[in-house]
């Protein structure tokens, strides 16, 4: 599409919400994007979108994101408990606490993220990308541009607290869902035109089965009153088109569960399908519509 | 996109039909400004005969529910097809307009009250 001749192209935004492992529903964005040959000027992500869009812009194809997902996201999983961090919430000898620990250890996660983007820095990507973290000694929502991809991504997804913040620009950082789960206002500061923004909410569970059932619940009602916040006031601020696409998670996804990947991509695939007519006729449209310089 | 004008006892019904999207919303736009600026601020939006709306489209219903407001006006909306009705709710627009499920309705309730 963007081959043609005498057209005025628009810049192109893709922002991948939060969501744990249902981003990778945002496999069936990028295909469609390498389909119709649409090029991304600026990538954002948030938690598990930004593990996705980060992906994408190392240039693996979407097959081998779904197979990469397997084989280190899944199948490790988290499991490595930071034993001095229960003790302490229970207030039993040895336990310990401090602003870098989380309820597990982040040695094989920040592992997980090193094994994929290896030593990639965010500026010498080849799509501006920036990723959304929390600062947790602020509150402060903290977009990453620069630094180590692996420990950016790492940041971006870790959530607190059960996962420990990292170290990075000065600041302590956790998870982005908590300030930004959608990273949209950073897509108007970047003066694109159209924004494609894939958000990946999730049904609660209105009967816990643990306290971690109810904890996700927790997180899933403020990242989907965040998010509609944030698309309200984007909606109103930005000058040309949003896309949203929202794919329809109508059960809870195991994290663990790889058998689920999958069907959580043909769930993206759905949406986006309904989705498609609208992001070409507004490329189209702007095309058509904009004096070239 | 079409916009059909009927009048009823000083309240202005604009029934749209087709999209509402970057193509058309300074049509809408225009006209809701024309009737503000002719006192004419009573405005009921049918939507019953819209198949899909864009954030371009969301956005100008903002702004003209922002114009007629700060006239002292009522722009109020009805008749939401499903599709449509989920483009507001994703953004959470919903709740930043009255919004009745039929015509009669909104003709009964919203304009009795403003």
């Amino acid at each position: 599409m963007q081959d043609s001749k005498n057209l005025h192209l628009p810049r192109i935004s893709v922002v991948l919400g939060s969501g744990g492992l249902r981003p990778i529903a945002s496999i069936a964005l990028f295909d469609f994007l390498l389909q119709e040959n649409i090029a991304i000027d600026l990538l954002l992500g948030c938690s598990g979108g930004s593990i996705f869009a980060s992906m994408y812009n190392m240039g693996y194809q979407p097959d081998e994101m779904k197979k990469i997902t397997k084989e280190f996201l899944v199948a490790e999983g988290f499991s490595n408990f930071d034993y001095r961090a229960l003790l302490s919430i229970a207030k039993m000898p040895g336990g310990r606490f401090d602003l870098s620990r989380g309820l597990l250890k982040n040695d094989q996660a920040l592992e997980t993220c090193q094994a994929v983007f290896k030593d990639k820095r965010l500026e010498d990507l080849p799509i501006e990308m920036k990723l959304q973290t929390t600062d947790i000694q602020t509150g402060e929502g903290f977009l990453l541009e620069k630094g180590s991809l692996a420990e950016a991504v790492y940041a971006s997804a870790a959530m607190y607290p059960l996962l420990a913040p990292i170290y990075m620009e000065d600041r302590w950082l956790v998870d982005g869902a908590f300030s930004e789960p959608l990273p949209i206002t950073e897509a108007i500061v970047g003066k694109t035109d159209i924004i494609i923004a894939m958000i990946f909410n999730e049904q609660i569970m209105p009967n816990p089965r643990n306290f971690l059932d109810g904890f996700y619940n927790i997180n899933r009602i403020y990242t989907e009153a965040l998010t509609k916040s944030q698309l309200a006031m984007a909606v109103n601020l930005h000058h040309y088109e949003i896309i949203i696409i929202s794919p329809a998670f109508t059960k809870p996804f195991s994290y663990a569960d790889p058998s689920n990947i999958d069907e959580l991509i043909e769930i993206g695939r759905e949406a986006v399908l309904e989705q498609k007519d609208e992001i070409l006729a507004a490329i189209q449209s702007y095309s058509n519509n904009t004096p070239t310089n | 996109m079409e916009i059909r004008k009927t009048k009823l006892n000083q309240i202005v019904t604009l029934n749209l039909k087709g999209r509402l999207d970057i193509h058309n919303y300074n049509q809408f736009q225009q006209q809701v400004n024309e009737l503000v600026a002719n006192q004419e601020n009573q405005i009921l939006v049918d939507f019953s005969d819209l198949e899909n709306i864009s954030t371009a489209g969301l956005r100008s219903l903002l702004s003209a529910v922002n114009h007629v407001n700060s006239r002292k006006g009522t722009l109020v909306l009805c008749s939401m097809e499903k599709k449509v009705k989920q483009s507001f709710d994703r953004v959470g627009f919903t709740r930043l307009f009255r919004i009745y499920a039929g015509k009669e309705e909104a003709l009964t309730q919203a304009f009795r009250r403003a």
